[in-house]
């Protein structure tokens, strides 16, 4: 049965046609569509006479105390920047930074030779970005303890994991991303505007600090009848949309299900 | 039913933090969301459950509120999502009892569940059919939402909903037949 004429059945079912003649004559045309107009009308008399639900006053009660007692004890981070929640993350890292450097200058008044140890750009130096660079007897790793980071975003947020089916349709749908096959995206790439507000917390969420939301696409792989329907499409602030890094986030749990670098 | 300006007045002092004013949000809207949860969920504790969780999420993301669509369409779409966080968690684990002494016998609570039980044939058959049909129905012919609102919620096409609604019928309609066999 086509849509249309399931819809014209439904629709003569819930009463709402002016004109019933057209559904009037499909239903008579066959008993495919006079089966589908009982069912219709049977569901609908069901649905029907069905009564309220509501809450006591008492489970009111107990859920607006219950919920209250959960938001004092729990953290909220509605309206906090993502970038507050390491404040006291740098402020301990400039702490320590500032005591090794004091001590590997004393070392280093006191030493010869070559040194095996933590090198420190101090902070109060004047430079801009401190670094901090593990040196060993063995060599330069030269790898900090972070991941490596370029222009200011997260070049490899954790991502999801998926089985290859699903890669390949987050893949596939990347790429359209990429051609232009969604226009509204294409045009908010081209604007330099930073993330809004209300998806910086679920960028900030899913690791993609510095990145920024182009919009929304049809979710092309749920993982679950119960998945996201749309994913939030994300690059990064200074990024374009045909290169550089691309991120797909479930805007439920604020998760990546798919990035490219 | 509050209008679209006071809702935004409302959440605009819920961000300022007033305790009063997302008291007052609560009150607006949790009887339709814990009857949207009730119906989806198909037990009491699962729609009480996921209705606490629902405003914990309205209070925590109401900076994110756009305001593109109206209070009570994005505190339907927080609801339904709950809800089916709630159906997930409940096929992975058994529902434990509650404790006798944790509340108070809630006599209120055990008649609505005994009038509820005078039509038990219609609460089986929803809860048979899959979610994405009875949440489509439940909001349409049980709620009363328009069509245009149900896919702004569901965040799907009309087309889609109108697909959801008339074959989610169908279904409920073989689950009464069957029922009576």
């Amino acid at each position: 049965m086509r849509d249309y004429e399931l819809e014209l059945i439904a629709s003569l079912a819930e009463r709402t046609l002016d004109d019933e003649t057209e559904a009037l004559a499909l239903v008579e045309s066959s008993a495919e569509h006079r089966a589908e107009y009982e069912a219709q009308k049977l569901a609908l008399r069901h649905l029907g006479a069905i009564g309220p639900v509501t809450m006591t006053d008492t489970e009111k009660t107990a859920m607006h105390r219950d919920l209250w007692t959960d938001l004092r004890t729990t953290p909220s981070t509605t309206g906090i920047p993502w970038y507050y929640r390491w404040v006291p993350v740098a402020a301990g890292l400039l702490v320590v930074v500032g005591v090794v450097s004091v001590l590997s200058n004393q070392s280093a008044n006191d030493s010869s030779g070559e040194r095996a140890g933590a090198t420190v750009v101090a902070a109060d130096d004047g430079g801009g970005d401190e670094t901090v660079q593990e040196e060993t007897a063995q060599g330069d790793d030269g790898a900090a303890d972070e991941e490596p980071t370029s222009g200011g975003y997260a070049a490899s947020p954790p991502v999801a994991e998926t089985d290859e089916a699903t890669a390949l349709e987050f893949s596939n749908a990347a790429e359209k991303v990429r051609q232009g096959e969604y226009p509204a995206l294409a045009r908010s790439a081209l604007q330099s505007d930073s993330a809004s507000d209300e998806t910086q917390v679920c960028l900030g969420d899913a690791g993609l600090e510095g990145y920024r939301e182009l919009g929304e696409i049809p979710n092309p792989a749920p993982t679950s009848e119960f998945a996201s329907n749309t994913l939030i499409v994300a690059i990064p602030v200074d990024g374009t949309l045909t290169d550089g890094p691309l991120a797909f986030v479930e805007p439920d749990t604020c998760t990546v299900v798919h990035f490219e670098g | 039913m509050t209008t679209a300006s006071q809702d935004a007045e409302l959440l605009l002092r819920v961000l300022d933090g007033d305790h009063d004013a997302f008291n007052q949000v609560m009150r607006n809207h949790e009887d339709r969301v814990f009857a949207v949860c009730m119906r989806v969920i198909g037990n009491r504790e699962g729609a009480r459950d996921a209705t606490q969780e629902t405003f914990l999420t309205v209070f925590r993301k109401a900076s994110q509120f756009k305001g593109n669509s109206a209070l009570g369409t994005w505190i339907y779409r927080i609801a339904v999502n709950t809800c089916y966080d709630q159906l997930r968690k409940q096929k992975r684990r058994r529902t434990e009892p509650m404790p006798e002494h944790h509340d108070p016998a809630d006599h209120a609570a055990v008649e609505a569940i005994e009038s509820a039980a005078l039509r038990p044939e219609i609460e089986h058959a929803l809860a048979a059919i899959p979610a994405d049909f009875r949440t489509a129905v439940v909001l349409s012919d049980i709620e009363g939402l328009g069509l245009p609102e149900i896919a702004e919620i569901l965040a799907v096409p009309v087309g889609t909903v109108k697909s959801r609604v008339f074959r989610g019928r169908r279904l409920l309609a073989g689950e009464l037949g069957n029922q009576s066999t």
